[in-house]
């Protein structure tokens, strides 16, 4: 068994091992899509003009943005998790004097949550177009799963610089908070960010998440606008970057905590 | 693999002062720097059984972690196999096994045998043999029947073996281990001995053993290197000391619930020479008794304790580590505490 699937079997056992937890991890994702079934069909009636440009049904508006939102939070959150929860139960330093490279311990020790998140993220999608009613119509899958996998990419970065500092500082720190309290409120989650002020828009184009949703938005939607698919796919492009600059933030991270003497330390 | 396979020359490392106030935040600023290592000098070969000893706090745990390449050194070089742990991560990695001093390291919800097939698969075993060399571990520990039981309902005692366990699985040839059998009964305290001997000896490898036991030092070990004012104060076969700590009698007694003050009222009973905590478990304080010469002071001691509301987890006749140093680090002919 390779080193990564050792990772995602150790965590699967442990998510197991509190079942009740893990059952109730699925249904609150159905709970969540017919909470917003119902906010649909009350918006339906009253048909906002700012919807024109996304085929105007706001279940399958809504849907899209919800699922990359509770990708982000996940994807984000989980290697700084991971090691916090391995420094407190001291499992990181002896992952550590294994042949596994300490930055493949920090990315392997989120891997199993970001597999989850993309589980759910199919299965809320699968559930909100064959029993919901949201109308997909997915034109260019290839095209879809690379804006999909930018978009983790990204995150993953952004992860890996929250593991950064949690290695170098005992704490979870606070900027990846920011991020995604920020994405929610202007990526255009919920609502087009055309209903933004034109200051805050302007804003909500510098967060990746902004892209990727609208990028979705435009190739699971049938009669939605790709006038600016090419735009924002290139500022999804452009973030990737954040990807290598996550693992080089990280392997620095490690270097300093093992100069400091805080590798060992929680 | 030709050469010493530890070699460290000239080690410093400093550390930044841990103060009350800088804990709670209330100092800011650069932080006071404690120098703990100031030119540790330490070559192992092959074959060789090396305990080093020395006080608490004197850097002998840090000398570990910089083998282990968990630490990077302020200054000199520590070579594992020839190659530097500065640069070599790859090569400690791959020989170089650690038994910690925290027995809690591992995933409490998994099995014993669980924990070690993950340990296992990081070394990067294959899966068939990975499974073999669990079981053959866990059997000559005598784990084998709490196989499949969780981590969490461990013993302190079965924790510390299956940490024994996970540093042998890649077979390493430069063992390194923390106060081992700290918490482990004698009997499986042996078993485990046997079973180090018997795994250093198959890969002609090597054992750095940090421990408070003078007498598990001495007959495990062929060579004691004494850690003391952040260098290699005495590096010398286990024979010399033998002659110092033969002469010596002392108590380990591990207490729960010892007052503040209690340390120096156990060093005032009659017979008592002086008293020193070796370590500290949970709220269980491991004491090691220096006593004169002649009958042990039990009594006294029993009353003194039990007088401070305190409780005596286990007691046992051995040789004070304490006072082995502070003899062997005294010029000829001079007697300390005598």
């Amino acid at each position: 068994m390779s080193p990564a699937m050792a990772f995602l079997w150790r965590d699967f056992r442990i998510a197991w091992s509190y079942r009740a937890s893990f059952l109730f991890q699925a249904g609150s994702l159905v709970f969540s899509l017919v909470s917003l079934r119902f906010v649909a069909d009350l918006f339906g009636q009253a048909s906002p003009h700012g919807l024109a440009e996304y085929g105007g049904d706001y279940f399958s508006f809504v849907s899209l943005g919800m699922g990359l939102s509770l990708l982000a939070y996940p994807v984000t959150k989980s290697f700084a998790q991971g090691v916090r929860a391995a420094q407190v139960t001291g499992t990181f330093e002896a992952m550590l004097t294994t042949r596994t490279s300490p930055v493949a311990v920090v990315f392997y020790s989120g891997l199993y949550p970001i597999l989850v998140a993309c589980v759910e993220l199919a299965a809320m999608w699968g559930i909100a177009a064959f029993a919901l009613g949201a109308e997909f119509h997915i034109a260019d899958l290839p095209l879809v799963l690379l804006v999909l996998a930018l978009t983790l990419a990204i995150l993953v970065g952004i992860g890996l610089c929250s593991a950064a500092f949690a290695i170098a500082f005992k704490q979870n720190e606070p900027l990846t908070n920011a991020f995604l309290a920020g994405s929610i409120l202007l990526s255009g989650i919920m609502y087009p960010t055309s209903v933004l002020p034109g200051w805050l828009e302007r804003i909500a184009f510098l967060l990746p998440l902004t892209h990727a949703v609208e990028l979705t938005r435009a190739l699971f939607i049938e009669g939605a606008s790709t006038s600016s698919v090419g735009v924002h796919f290139a500022a999804l492009a452009g973030f990737a970057v954040l990807l290598p600059v996550g693992f080089l933030v990280l392997q620095h991270s490690i270097t300093w905590a093992r100069r400091s003497g805080s590798l060992s330390q929680y | 693999m030709t050469g010493p396979m530890v070699e460290l020359r000239g080690l410093q490392k400093a550390f930044p002062e841990q103060s009350l106030a800088r804990v709670l935040r209330l100092r800011r600023g650069p932080s006071a720097m404690r120098q703990v290592l100031r030119g540790v000098d330490l070559t192992v070969n092959r074959g060789d059984f090396l305990a080093l000893l020395g006080a608490n706090g004197v850097g002998k745990t840090t000398v570990l972690k910089i083998i282990a390449t968990l630490l990077l050194p302020d200054a000199g070089t520590a070579r594992v196999l020839g190659e530097d742990v500065r640069t070599g991560r790859a090569t400690a990695a791959r020989y170089v096994g650690y038994v910690m001093a925290d027995e809690r390291s591992f995933h409490w919800r998994l099995t014993a045998e669980e924990n070690l097939l993950f340990f296992a698969h990081l070394d990067r075993l294959p899966p068939g043999e990975a499974r073999a060399r669990v079981r053959e571990l866990l059997a000559r520990l005598d784990l084998d029947s709490a196989a499949r039981k969780p981590f969490g309902q461990f013993s302190t005692g079965m924790k510390q073996r299956l940490a024994v366990a996970r540093a042998l699985l890649k077979r390493p040839h430069v063992l390194l281990m923390d106060e081992p059998t700290r918490s482990i009964d004698p009997a499986h305290a042996a078993a485990v001995w046997q079973l180090v001997q018997d795994e250093v000896a198959a890969v002609d490898g090597c054992l750095v053993v940090v421990t408070h036991q003078v007498q598990e030092a001495l007959s495990l070990c062929t060579r004691v290197a004494i850690l003391a004012d952040g260098q290699v104060a005495l590096d010398t076969n286990t024979d010399a000391m033998e002659r110092y700590a033969g002469r010596l009698s002392g108590l380990s007694l591990s207490v729960r619930s010892l007052p503040s003050g209690g340390l120096e009222r156990l060093r005032a009973v009659p017979g008592v020479r002086d008293v020193r905590i070796a370590s500290q478990v949970g709220g269980e304080l491991f004491l090691e008794i220096w006593t004169a010469d002649g009958d042990l002071p039990l009594a006294g001691l029993m009353s003194e304790i039990t007088g401070m509301g305190a409780a005596v987890c286990s007691l046992q006749r051995a040789t004070p580590l304490h006072a082995v140093v502070e003899r062997l680090l005294v010029p000829t002919g001079q007697e300390v505490g005598s």
